[in-house]
């Protein structure tokens, strides 16, 4: 269990961000949501959320061996305790094994595949999952072990999901070592963009550093825009709130949550929500459980619009 | 299960954090020295059994509720029963056949916890008593102990495992802080089962057979009888305890397995049976449907008769039983069981039968009198055969005054003549008088009504005929000629024929109005023959009418061609 203050916040997010984000989609799309995603042996998720969600796959690391492994084995034994006990399981299942892998191969350790992944008797398997919680503990990748299994993972999932509508949650731990890859690839969309503004926002974000404890701005900018990017190859609109940043237990988070919705085109698709918007768009934190928009945040930042989606949810912000 | 009491309990090691592994210790004489040779032969388990093995557990420590969740390659086996403080979840790893266990133990190999020895990697138990605050885990490496025990084998040298080692090392207990407060349950995991095991685990309905044959479960909370059974069952079998078992596997609802609630049944006959000596060898519950249809055509053909039962496992099946019944049409009008109370009966492995002992042969001769003993005025059969026919002498009964109101209104149409309608009010009389005494209370009241009725009736037809009303006056009523005018007390015959619209209810009564006349030994045989068609046609059916009709067919045409 973690301390008091760092579950704090993680439980301001799940109970005020998300779930109000969560009991929206669910309205529209008219059911309640099958979850794909990270329970934790706390399994917060099903209780704060329990009545808006339908099937759940819940993953949990197990590795096939290693002294970690009676740690990891503890864990599932305790997760599933509690997702019987509590009455959480008649529409449950449990993988095992790395959520990356699961993705990537299709099945996890046991050569189980998710339920809601269509893989028989077709070449092109898809995954229907409504809600997708990527709560990870880690970051985003680390650069020595080639294409980072969490970003291949990411872009597979868009692809697996492709014509189904979903939410999805993307937490991770602002420590990774992609940190010039970043910085590259903003730079990147700031050449494809005409305007001026923009280069000049994605060129101060990519110019943030760990020596100034501002790096996790780089990640802030680039995970929003690569997710839309990859969105857009495969048909979807994307919505992207706000990111979310808060200190975690030993570690600062950036919290991350993506509306998809399909558009049935055959080119890539194109989101209502413009390419400004989310480059200048504002950075939340929470402290002590209270949302706030960051005091320190790109030059020319649309704090309205911050403030707008903070009203949306029904927080006030101070 | 070994006798807890006996073992010495251990210390609880004061000094664990949570979460820290200890692997406790215990003595080789804690360990029955069989449990070595279960383990080491690498017997082929049948998963269900293991399973069946934990539920049992569950409901021994009075679990009301047990579930078992089947995902991924682990199953989990949770109820609400007692739970486990330390020393009784230790206790749960020693193991002991003594003879005394015998009985509980052949058969259902019984070997408590090891039960998914060869099933699984490694077994969990998490068990928490509702008076502390903490959960306590056990988990057994059952794949690494296989594989010690294997690599023994193997070496040509072979060497002794001390048992009590091999357990000392591979059982570790740690325990965790709970969050459910007052709550007491047990839950135990079994890890990584084959594939195969796993896909006939998750068969919900071979599940749901296999846990009403051969685990107590309790009957649904709607069959108005279950409650008095159940209590009668905890009163008078030793040790009897019962639940409601849940099955949930993934991607599938879940379902509940319960005994069904079977309506329109009487009341349940419950009691001991006796041995010739008065010794309780059994003790029985047993309802008759209240339909004249047995409960397999009732849509309730597994709980069709009756069944042998030892702590919750059938023996043999409900075919079994049915031997005893002399008129076996009957027996399927039965539902119930027999649970075996005398502890020298054992049953065989294969759970189909007992083994051959004198025990055995006195508890059949004992079951046998209660079901079906020709001495006994109360046996099930007898109680059957005579509720089948007084539904028999009911529906007789009942359709009477139907048959008296068309006599009348045949009269009044003119369609019958007087002596027409006293010899028809003559076969109503016949009916009412032999069924009366069959019949239940009321219909009994009612019998005597109508046979005043139809006296009365036939009385006044017959003081018309006595009368000699000329012909011409009956003529212009209408009625035809009567053929056999002057007989005081007529004989149907084939000529004067039965009216066809008569409700026909059985062989003999068709053969009484086709005019054939019978003697008495015949009267017996068609009697048989009546009832065997009735017993197993139904008299409510369409083909027993078209029967009976196509019967009294031919029998008219024989009359006429003679
Ligand atoms: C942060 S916790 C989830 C907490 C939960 N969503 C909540 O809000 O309370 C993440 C859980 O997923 C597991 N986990 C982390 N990364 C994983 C990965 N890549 N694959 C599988 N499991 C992972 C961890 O062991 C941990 O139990």
């Amino acid at each position: 269990m973690l301390p008091l203050a760092s579950t704090q916040n993680k439980e301001a997010i799940r109970r005020r961000w998300d779930k109000p984000i969560i009991a929206k989609f669910s309205r529209s799309i008219k059911k309640p949501l099958d979850y794909f995603g990270l329970p934790g042996p706390d399994i917060r998720d099903f209780h704060d959320w329990g009545k808006y969600l339908g099937f759940k796959t819940g993953i949990e690391v197990v590795t096939k061996r290693g002294k970690v492994v009676e740690e990891q084995l503890r864990k599932v034994n305790a997760l599933e305790t509690n997702v019987i006990l509590d009455g959480f399981s008649e529409n449950w299942q449990l993988r095992r094994g790395f959520l990356e892998n699961i993705i990537l191969d299709g099945v996890d350790i046991d050569g189980n595949a998710p339920a809601l992944l269509a893989t028989e008797g077709t070449k092109n398997p898809r995954m229907t999952y409504d809600l997708h919680n990527w709560d990870f503990q880690g970051g985003l990748g680390y650069k020595s072990k080639g294409e980072a299994k969490r970003i291949q993972a990411l872009k597979r999932l868009i692809e697996l999901q492709r014509a189904h509508p979903f939410l999805l949650l993307l937490t991770l731990n602002v420590r990774h070592t992609l940190g010039t890859e970043l910085s590259r690839y903003l730079t990147g969309i700031g050449n494809e963009t005409y305007s001026r503004k923009h280069q000049r926002i994605l060129k101060w974000y990519s110019e943030r550093k760990a020596i100034d404890s501002t790096e996790h701005y780089r990640t802030k900018a680039t995970v929003p825009l690569f997710i839309r990017q990859i969105a857009h190859i495969n048909s979807f609109d994307c919505y992207c709130y706000p990111p979310v940043y808060y200190e975690g237990w030993k570690e600062h988070l950036l919290h991350f949550v993506f509306t998809l919705t399909p558009q049935g085109t055959t080119l890539p698709a194109f989101s209502k929500q413009q390419l400004g918007q989310v480059v200048e768009m504002p950075l939340v934190e929470v402290h002590s459980g209270k949302f706030v928009l960051a005091s320190f945040q790109h030059p020319g930042c649309r704090k309205q619009d911050g403030l707008d989606v903070l009203r949306q949810l029904g927080i006030q912000s101070k | 299960m070994p006798k807890l009491d006996t073992i010495p309990t251990s210390q609880f090691p004061k000094d664990l954090r949570e979460g820290q592994s200890f692997n406790p210790p215990l003595a080789e004489s804690q360990i029955g020295g069989e449990l070595l040779n279960i383990l080491s032969k690498g017997l082929y388990t049948d998963p269900l059994d293991a399973i069946r093995e934990y539920a049992q557990n569950s409901i021994d420590a009075n679990a009301e509720t047990v579930e078992i969740q089947v995902t991924g390659n682990s199953v989990f086996i949770l109820d609400y029963g007692d739970g486990m403080d330390y020393n009784k979840l230790l206790q749960a790893r020693e193991f002991a056949i003594s003879q005394k266990d015998i009985m509980s133990n052949v058969g259902f190999r019984g070997i408590g916890i090891y039960s998914g020895f060869d099933l699984c990697n490694r077994l969990v138990i998490r068990t928490k008593t509702a008076g502390e605050e903490m959960e306590h885990i056990l988990e057994f490496e059952f794949g690494e102990m296989r594989h010690k025990l294997d690599a023994a084998r193997q070496d040509p040298n072979r060497p002794v495992i001390p048992l009590a080692t091999l357990l000392h090392r591979h059982i570790a207990y740690h325990f965790a802080k709970s969050t459910r407060k007052g709550m007491a349950f047990t839950m135990i995991q079994l890890e990584n089962l084959s594939d195969t095991h796993i896909a006939r685990l998750s068969n919900l309905d071979e599940m749901r057979g296999y846990i009403l044959r051969n685990l107590p479960v309790r009957f649904s909370s709607e069959f108005q009888y279950g409650k008095e059974i159940e209590k009668a069952l905890q009163k008078n079998v030793e040790g009897y305890k019962s639940a409601k078992i849940i099955l949930k596997i993934e991607r599938s609802k879940s379902v509940t397995v319960e005994k069904p609630n079977i309506p329109d049944l009487e009341s349940p006959r419950i009691g001991f049976v006796y041995d010739s000596n008065g010794k309780p060898m059994a003790y029985y519950w047993a309802c008759l449907t209240s339909k004249s249809e047995s409960l397999s055509s009732r849509g309730f053909p597994e709980f069709a008769g009756l069944v042998y039962k030892i702590k919750g496992f059938t023996i043999g099946d409900r075919n079994y039983l049915s031997s005893y019944f002399t008129r076996k049409q009957i027996y399927p009008w039965w539902t119930g069981e027999v649970y075996v109370i005398s502890t020298e009966v054992i049953p065989t492995s294969a759970r189909d039968d007992f083994e051959a002992s004198p025990a055995k042969d006195a508890l059949e001769a004992a079951v046998k009198y209660t079901l079906s003993g020709a001495q006994n005025k109360e046996s099930l059969q007898k109680i059957a055969l005579e509720a089948q026919a007084s539904r028999r002498a009911d529906q007789i009964i009942q359709n009477a005054p139907d048959r008296i109101k068309e006599v009348k209104e045949k009269v009044t149409e003119g369609s019958y003549d007087e002596f027409q309608a006293y010899s028809a009010l003559d076969d109503i009389l016949s009916d009412l008088q032999s069924q009366k005494g069959k019949a239940s209370g009321d219909k009994r009241t009612l019998a005597t009504r109508l046979i005043t009725t139809a006296k009365n009736l036939q009385k006044q037809v017959k003081k018309e005929i006595d009368d000699q009303t000329p012909v011409s006056v009956r003529k212009r009523k209408g009625a035809k000629a009567a053929t056999d005018v002057g007989l005081p007390i007529p004989i149907p015959s084939a000529e004067s024929g039965a009216p066809k619209q008569l409700p026909i209810l059985n062989l003999l009564q068709v053969i009484t109005h086709s005019g054939w006349r019978m003697r008495e030994e015949d009267v017996q045989i068609i009697s048989a023959i009546s009832d065997a068609l009735a017993d197993n046609i139904g008299i409510n059916t369409d083909l027993y009418e078209r029967l009976l009709e196509d019967i009294a067919a031919r029998l008219g045409d024989l009359g006429e061609a003679k």
